[in-house]
């Protein structure tokens, strides 16, 4: 869509397609994109290619947008997701270097047990949202944003210095895999004829290493980024093609670009870090307190704790909650006003909701108006539209528990 | 049959006439004067802004769209925001948007004049403007005021 806007903007047709993450420009030293294995895969699908956190990704495929985004929810898509930074921590102290960049209790993660966890600063800012996961192969697994690859790696690097410098035993290496998202309430029948493991063995949040279409040493963890089932499969470099190709000669499987992870993502309630938490929201603000360790919340023992935990019990600044509106579609940066056309907060996130055809959004609001079902004005197009604020997950998830 | 080049540069060309060497077109050649430029007049001639809309004009009223080029770079069109009628513009006005999923893009008026009728099939429909951006899914009436 960028080379799309960078065309049509020298014919002066404006377009605001994506959010300014996805908008990032690239540095000096960048001129080239960084492709992922599937690159030629996806020009032969017919993928339109945009520039994202310095890679070159299909925003969509052949299909519209809509049409990508709805047989998502009703069938399953396939994401090419090997922009994302993955790590491997090993070493007998890897628990105590994790716990000394993110807030999570890391320590207390079940083998093969994953969470969501944050990166946060001294002031208590986040620096970036990731995923870690305690293998039973001796290592975390980490997956982190592609929009954070410099700051993350950099962050990561140098704390495993200081604790090398201290004897600690601790490593780190970059993990050279393609990650491939497979989402949809299809996406584990599809994936079950092609593992010998059963996946119903595998909830939500757990992972665990095997074969599929005959690849051995892949990653398949039960998580992903459309508030569907699904699993994210991280696969060696070589065989890429060959497992995406494999996933997609089953009709229930679609491919998919950023242009639906995006609307999908947003239905679900998940934050875009860049635009909806970054280094100035704190946890508590990004309504994230629920990553938080119990253990680590007495402890105070990670980065911008005497910032954070006293947020806990006492007063925020602002929070981030849902918007649901009709109308014109709310968007980044649109001014929230209260009832009395006061501004008091900003959207963060917006789009028109495939799934329930009205517009949702997320922004952050003062505490005081963050009650769901309270009335707010949205400024688009320089009118005051009515929005209610919602609970999120918009369209509810669908995640496979084993309760 | 005419044929008529359609460039994005505000300009329309008339490129030339085809023959069918049969006798339809011995009749035609046939034909007098008048019949000729009551011909000519009926043609369609689209006019392209830069900024992807089109106008055609007849009696001195505007119909007013956007390209196929534009409707394909925008995606499935969600919400189309049109002026009210009686709406005075300017030439290159920021009338209105339309919405996809994705993107948001303003439209601008190609004459100065004031809206007469907005194609209100968009409120329920807006995907008309993706299947159709030449004929259904038009987007307004425009009287010229110059």
């Amino acid at each position: 869509m960028q080379r799309v806007v960078s065309v049509v903007a020298h014919l002066g047709f404006r377009l605001q397609a994506l959010p300014p993450a996805l908008c990032r420009p690239l540095s000096c030293a960048q001129d080239v994109l960084r492709r992922t294995p599937l690159y030629d895969f996806h020009l032969a699908h017919g993928g339109k290619m945009v520039a994202f956190a310095g890679w070159s990704l299909p925003v969509q495929y052949r299909d519209s947008h809509t049409d990508s985004h709805l047989h998502t929810r009703q069938h399953c898509s396939l994401f090419d997701v090997s922009h994302m930074l993955q790590t491997k921590i090993f070493g007998s102290d890897r628990v105590k270097l994790m716990e000394s960049l993110v807030v999570g209790d890391i320590a207390e993660l079940r083998p093969n047990q994953g969470t969501l966890s944050l990166f946060t600063n001294e002031a208590g800012g986040i620096l970036d949202d990731l995923i870690v996961t305690n293998t039973s192969e001796g290592h975390l697994y980490v997956v982190s944003n592609a929009g954070c690859w410099e700051k993350d790696l950099a962050l990561m690097q140098d704390k495993v210095r200081e604790l090398q410098n201290q004897g600690r035993d601790v490593g780190l290496e970059v993990l050279d895999n393609a990650l491939l998202a497979l989402q949809g309430p299809t996406a584990a029948q599809v994936l079950q004829a092609s593992v010998a493991d059963d996946l119903k063995k595998l909830p939500f949040m757990t992972s665990a290493v095997m074969e599929v279409f005959g690849v051995s040493g892949c990653r398949v963890t039960r998580c992903g980024y459309t508030g569907e089932d699904g699993v994210e499969i991280s696969v060696p470099a070589a065989e890429a093609v060959h497992l995406a190709t494999a996933l997609l000669k089953n009709p229930e499987v679609k491919l998919a670009g950023l242009a639906a992870r995006d609307s999908l993502r947003l239905e679900a309630g998940l934050c875009l870090y860049g635009n909806d938490i970054d280094e100035h929201t704190t946890p508590v603000e990004g309504s994230l307190s629920w990553t938080l360790g119990k253990r680590r919340r007495a402890a105070m023992d990670f980065p911008g704790a005497k910032v954070i935990v006293p947020q806990l019990k006492g007063k925020v600044q602002r929070r981030r909650v849902g918007l649901m509106c009709e109308g014109a579609p709310m968007r980044a940066h649109s001014p929230i006003l209260n009832m009395e056309g006061t501004k008091i907060g900003t959207v963060t996130s917006g789009c028109p909701s495939p799934s329930l055809k009205k517009n949702v959004a997320m922004g952050y609001v003062p505490c005081e108006y963050s009650r769901p079902g309270t009335m707010l004005l949205v400024e688009v197009r320089r009118k005051q539209q009515m929005a209610v604020v919602s609970k999120m997950p918009f369209v509810p998830t669908n995640y496979y528990t084993l309760k | 049959m005419y044929y008529l080049k359609v460039v994005s540069t505000g300009q329309t060309q008339i490129l030339g006439k085809s023959f069918e060497r049969n006798d339809n077109e011995k009749c035609f050649l046939r034909s007098n004067a008048a019949a000729f430029l009551k011909y000519w007049s009926s043609v369609l001639v689209r006019k392209f802004t830069e900024k992807h809309e089109w106008i055609t004009t007849e009696n001195g009223i505007g119909t007013v769209g956007i390209s196929n080029f534009a409707q394909e770079a925008l995606g499935d069109v969600v919400y189309c925001s049109l002026p009210e009628v009686g709406t005075k513009l300017n030439k290159q006005d920021e009338f209105g948007a339309l919405e996809s999923v994705k993107a948001a893009s303003e439209l601008y008026s190609p004459l100065s004049g004031e809206v007469t009728e907005i194609n209100e099939a968009l409120a329920e429909n807006p995907g008309l403007v993706n299947k159709s951006c030449y004929e259904d899914g038009k987007l307004l009436l425009e009287i010229s005021h110059s």
